[in-house]
């Protein structure tokens, strides 16, 4: 009412300044004359969203009093999670909430601040994993393919690593004295989570069996192994810091952190030999030997046993390899938590430190099911991943909480036809006033959802595991849907053009935030820009000065 | 004198037993065998001569614990199959010595006997038993069907013992193809390295291959992809293929 007041004024200002004629017309607006507008619940509800910037804003102090403000420091990255995928899982969320869907929002679609981020690599248009989160977490963009390394090194090359290495916000964190945590749903070792902790020409290099000989021979050193030795490594890189090593570590990848012998298969091993590494070490021994007080977990059981109260360290590795995805998480063998439930716990162990925390939280597997052509579990990993964001606003304080919920990339998919309102995401295309589905020009109906290029039609029925369809033929091209159930966790859209596996999107991604420093997610910049961010909010650097 | 006889014969008879058990001690769960697969296809013209276009595959079958390898071609493939009964796949590509590896999975008693013995004993006990002969270490089963209407007609020779075909012929018009067991490997060290040697290569896990663009390895399966099923080719008297569906 007050912003509608003020247009008023501002029009009559304009009127007077113009020498409008009074006396022959009258152009005092009045909120009755533009009745249709205000008293529509859209134009309602933008008026509200005006008045929620003025106050966001108005509670925006000077820009350099916030500098460093925030004690802890949250990173939420869904891989692979584009705008679309965030569309499509807002509006899948809503229908299970038995809403029309589209007016729904996922958790962090409530943070104040948003502003979107160009994701590609120096030498990649569209990029990868590896790349994006290197520049998310060390504020400098570098190749596809490298961890934690500028642009100078040669992917796959080791010896062009030494004096290329950057410094991680994480790595920041810990030697200004805050507690540190990595969440993954997909291997702990995998791009992402290796981002914020080691330093590889190839991201691929998980463990020492990954690697090539001269690799080994030139003294690079795996990516397992970098986590388990990050507190010496950080300590022989920068002279005179003492840090504590990571706190809390929660995700997959146990097969590279034993060795290849059957005699270290975990109770939760699904290959014969459930170890990959041919060095003979026990990395999973070598943590506790050096954490004793430490926690290291396996399963839901043992998750379920951890007292945040009274643990200090943990290292969870939950799954062989990937986690499971959510919809498919009670098929794992031993039972893992999901990803909503680590961070929960992780944040109850992190704040435990005066000095705060800094956690990057990623959910690994909507980039998985992308892959996989399986909108389903992206979009349920996805709301999913909503929820653990939502863990994080409920057990954080927002005043000294930064919270970044962002993606390192997109993915080809795509919400298209003409459905009208409410119509299923999951489902066939229905247009505005029918009932019947519509038809291509192939007489054949087509779903909302589907993909440019990947493996293509599958239908898997009610399996939940996207990876299912890897075992199948392409089935790439137009199918006749008229019989088909496509809202099944087992069905996979469509795609144009075949692979066997579905590519990234080269597209900007968006990034969510909220807390001290949040304000400064604005426009459209580099992903670098993320780290000079939370750098920024949390005063990283100036505080290790 | 006698005892002398008698100690030569028991000696003959022992010595007899003994290789004849070691010839047949053949154990089920620890064998290769090298099959040879004609598929051909009988032409003819106007001076009704025949000829035969024939395609010659060779492909095998090892077996050891709860472990199962078949190889065809540069492609093979090991089922494992875990203490809770689930399966797990490795895909190995041995040109390139290289593994796709898939996440453990429930399957049927009878898809795992099909992975084992190229025919489920369900799908056996639907042809008809003709005949059984028994040599000095095996019982061979013979089966034929026959179906006027898929105009097929199949003869099996099923080794009950070791649960391995001996050899299969099935004829659709001018179609033939026939499987024949050309050796059976039973040295457990060849077999265990027929293993170890695929266990050896370099494995990706499946859900990895679209994050490795720049692998040429796997940039060539994300282009031109790689056909994981084929038809058995091995039907019934209804001309139902005989290897039976994924279940998940």
């Amino acid at each position: 009412m007050k912003n509608f007041n003020n247009s008023i004024i501002a029009l009559t200002i304009l009127c007077s300044l113009a020498a409008c004629d009074d006396s022959d017309k009258n152009n005092t607006l009045t909120r009755e004359s533009l009745s249709t507008n205000v008293s529509n619940e859209w134009f309602i509800q933008g008026e509200k969203a005006i008045e929620t910037a003025e106050t966001n804003w108005q509670s925006v102090s000077e820009i350099s009093e916030l500098k460093g403000k925030a004690k802890n420091v949250i990173l939420f990255v869904g891989d692979g999670m584009g705008i679309s995928t965030l569309t499509a899982a807002r509006i899948l969320e809503g229908q299970r909430k038995g809403m029309l869907g589209e007016s729904n929002r996922l958790s962090f679609e409530n943070f104040p601040f948003s502003g979107f981020a160009k994701t590609y690599n120096v030498d990649a248009q569209t990029p990868d994993s590896a790349g994006t989160m290197t520049a998310m977490m060390s504020g400098v963009k570098t190749d596809a393919g490298v961890l934690g390394v500028d642009a100078d090194i040669q992917r796959g090359n080791c010896i062009s690593v030494a004096g290329n290495e950057m410094t991680t916000a994480l790595e920041l964190a810990e030697i200004a004295g805050k507690s540190t945590g990595i969440i993954s749903t997909a291997r702990i070792t995998h791009a992402t989570p290796a981002a914020t902790y080691a330093k590889s020409a190839e991201r691929n290099w998980e463990d020492v069996s990954d690697m090539p000989a001269d690799a080994i021979a030139a003294g690079c050193e795996d990516i397992a192994s970098q986590l388990v030795n990050f507190e010496a490594n950080l300590e022989a890189r920068m002279v005179g810091v003492d840090v504590d090593g990571i706190e809390v570590v929660m995700g997959g990848g146990r097969r590279h952190f034993l060795p290849k012998d059957a005699a270290f298969n975990s109770i939760d091993a699904s290959s014969e030999k459930e170890g990959d590494r041919n060095d003979g070490r026990d990395l999973t021994a070598e943590w506790r030997a050096k954490y004793t007080s430490g926690k290291y977990i396996v399963d839901q059981a043992g998750f379920d046993a951890i007292n945040p109260e009274t643990t200090t360290r943990l290292f969870g590795l939950f799954n062989e390899s990937h986690m499971q995805y959510e919809a498919d998480r009670a098929n794992d063998i031993a039972g893992e938590p999901s990803l909503s439930e680590m961070t929960s716990k992780a944040i109850d162990i992190l704040d435990n430190n005066d000095k705060g925390f800094f956690l990057t939280v990623e959910s690994g597997r909507i980039d998985h099911a992308h892959h996989a052509g399986n909108a389903y579990n992206a979009l349920n990993d996805t709301i999913e991943f909503a929820k653990a964001v939502q863990m994080a606003i409920d057990n954080t304080n927002p005043e000294e909480t930064l919270i970044i919920v962002t993606a390192d990339h997109s993915h080809v998919f795509t919400i298209a036809g003409y459905p009208k309102r409410g119509n299923p995401i999951l489902g066939k295309v229905v247009g505005v006033g029918q009932t019947e589905e519509s038809l291509a020009s192939d007489g054949m109906p087509y779903t909302t959802l589907g993909y440019t290029n990947g493996l293509g039609y599958q239908n898997l029925g009610q399996e939940t595991d996207a990876d299912a369809a890897y075992g199948h033929e392409n089935g790439a091209g137009r199918v006749d849907l008229t019989s088909v159930d496509t809202t099944t966790a087992g069905f996979h859209q469509e795609a144009l053009v075949p692979l066997s596996s579905e590519t990234h999107a080269g597209e900007d991604v968006a990034i969510f935030a909220s807390g001290p420093g949040a304000h400064l997610v604005t426009g459209t910049n580099e992903q670098s820009i993320i780290f000079h961010i939370m750098n920024y909010a949390a005063n990283l650097t100036s505080s290790n000065d | 004198m006698k005892s002398y006889i008698a100690i030569f014969l028991l000696l003959i008879s022992t010595s007899f037993l003994v290789k004849a058990e070691q010839t047949c001690h053949l154990r089920e769960d620890l064998l290769g065998a090298y099959y040879q697969l004609t598929n051909s296809k009988t032409h003819r013209n106007e001076q009704e001569y025949s000829i035969t276009d024939k395609a010659v595959h060779l492909s095998s079958l090892w077996r050891t614990n709860q472990k199962v390898l078949s190889i065809n071609g540069e492609q093979s493939t090991t089922w494992y199959r875990l203490n809770n009964g689930l399966v797990q796949k490795t895909t190995h590509f041995d040109h390139f010595k290289r593994s796709i590896e898939y996440q453990a999975k429930p399957m049927s008693e009878e898809y795992w006997q099909q992975i084992r013995q190229l025919i489920p004993n369900s799908k056996k006990h639907t042809l008809t038993l003709v005949n059984t002969t028994a040599d000095e270490c095996y019982q061979q089963e013979q089966y034929q069907w026959h179906s006027d209407d898929s105009n097929l007609s199949g003869k099996l020779l099923w080794n009950k013992n070791l649960n391995l075909m001996t050899e299969l012929t099935i004829t659709q018009g001018d179609k033939k193809s026939h499987w024949q067991l050309q050796k059976i490997e039973r040295n457990q060290d060849v077999i265990n390295q027929f293993f170890a040697q695929r266990a050896n290569y370099q494995s990706t896990d499946f859900a990895d291959i679209g994050d490795n663009e720049s692998d040429p390895f796997l940039i060539k399966m994300i282009n031109l992809g790689f056909i994981d099923h084929s038809a058995s080719g091995i039907y019934n008297a209804n001309g139902e293929s005989m290897a039976i569906q994924h279940n998940h």
